[in-house]
């Protein structure tokens, strides 16, 4: 089992605050080398799905159990936004190498704390 | 001065994110066999010594199933090369330069073999044959290898399908649904991206 766990409750981060966590094991193998952390976004909609991983950090052979501070340096963008066709997904997902298990979690990235509406227009009014 | 963000008729639906007939969720989906299991099936694949072909139109889950038979295969310690045929001949001469490279008992699995021309597709069984290789194809039609499953859909497949992905307090999407499979005669992918349009744009929810 892993688990992963944001400092941040809310899961909303601005573009200049790093993301900070702890992930947690429990059970693994001993032919667990590493449980690698990766920052990335996606893509999710109605076309194929973009991924792009921004930063690794490794944790060089964890053991059957255990658990370790990490820190992002904030990702800078682009924004978390969703429109009827496509969204962008931030999130930190820990993977044991070889693969036995996996945890994903997501979180927003955007100045005001909710993700971009793609679509939404701006009134002016002077 | 003040900005007003005003939402737009087209953003009051779902966002892609949470639409439930999301790629990635649709992807995610297993395939669903008419008769036997995985276990009965691969049994038939390797009677057949890998080389065969998965048979069907468009969007009725053949380059789903070859997927995943690429998960299984390397699960049980098979190699293999995936690749999807390419339209243009002088990228399929590429191809086949490559397979010759495959090392001996590599199982190719190959999408969209309709597009090999007729040359390309003796050749690449010539390859096979004389590399060992296996060959497992996805095609609309089965003409150069033993068919292993014809894909086929219905509308219980479809409701079986969507039933998996909707929320299950999601109502009224039957009559869509159904509609939907006429219209586009059995291509569940095609469904599947009209159904994506009616949450996107709020008619369902």
């Amino acid at each position: 089992m892993i688990a992963l766990k944001l400092d941040k409750p809310k899961l909303h981060y601005d573009i200049d605050e790093p993301i900070v966590g702890e992930v947690i094991w429990d059970g693994l193998t001993e032919r667990c080398d590493l449980i690698e952390l990766r920052l990335l976004w996606y893509t999710s909609g109605k076309g194929d799905r973009d991924l792009l991983v921004i930063a690794r950090i490794a944790v060089m052979k964890p053991g059957v159990s255990g658990k370790q501070r990490f820190h992002f340096d904030p990702p800078g963008g682009p924004y978390s936004f969703s429109g009827a066709l496509i969204s962008l997904v931030w999130a930190i997902e820990a993977v044991t190498v070889p693969l036995s298990d996996s945890q994903i979690i997501e979180f927003t990235l955007a100045p005001s704390g909710n993700e971009v509406r793609i679509g939404a227009t701006s009134g002016i009014n002077a | 001065m003040s900005i007003d963000l005003k939402p737009d008729p087209a953003t009051l639906g779902c966002p892609a994110r949470l639409n439930p007939l999301a790629v990635l969720r649709t992807d995610a989906l297993q395939f669903q066999f008419q008769q036997g299991d995985w276990e009965s099936e691969l049994e038939k694949l390797r009677r057949l010594n890998f080389r065969a072909a998965i048979v069907g139109p468009k969007g009725r889950g053949k380059t789903t199933l070859l997927e995943q038979l690429h998960t299984r295969l390397v699960d049980l310690g098979h190699h293999c090369s995936r690749r999807r045929t390419p339209s243009a001949k002088a990228d399929q001469a590429i191809l086949l330069t490559e397979t010759e490279a495959l090392p001996s008992s590599t199982i190719l699995l190959l999408d969209s073999a309709e597009l090999l021309t007729r040359t390309n597709r003796r050749l690449l069984l010539l390859t096979v044959e004389r590399r060992n290789l296996g060959l497992v194809v996805t095609t609309h039609r089965s003409e150069f290898l033993p068919t292993w499953i014809e894909c086929r859909t219905s509308s219980e497949l479809l409701h079986s399908l969507l039933t998996q992905l909707l929320p299950r307090e999601s109502s009224g999407w039957e009559a869509h649904a159904n509609a939907a499979f006429r219209k586009h005669a059995g291509n569940i992918r095609e469904v599947f991206r009209e159904l994506y349009d009616l949450y996107a744009s709020g008619e369902l929810v």
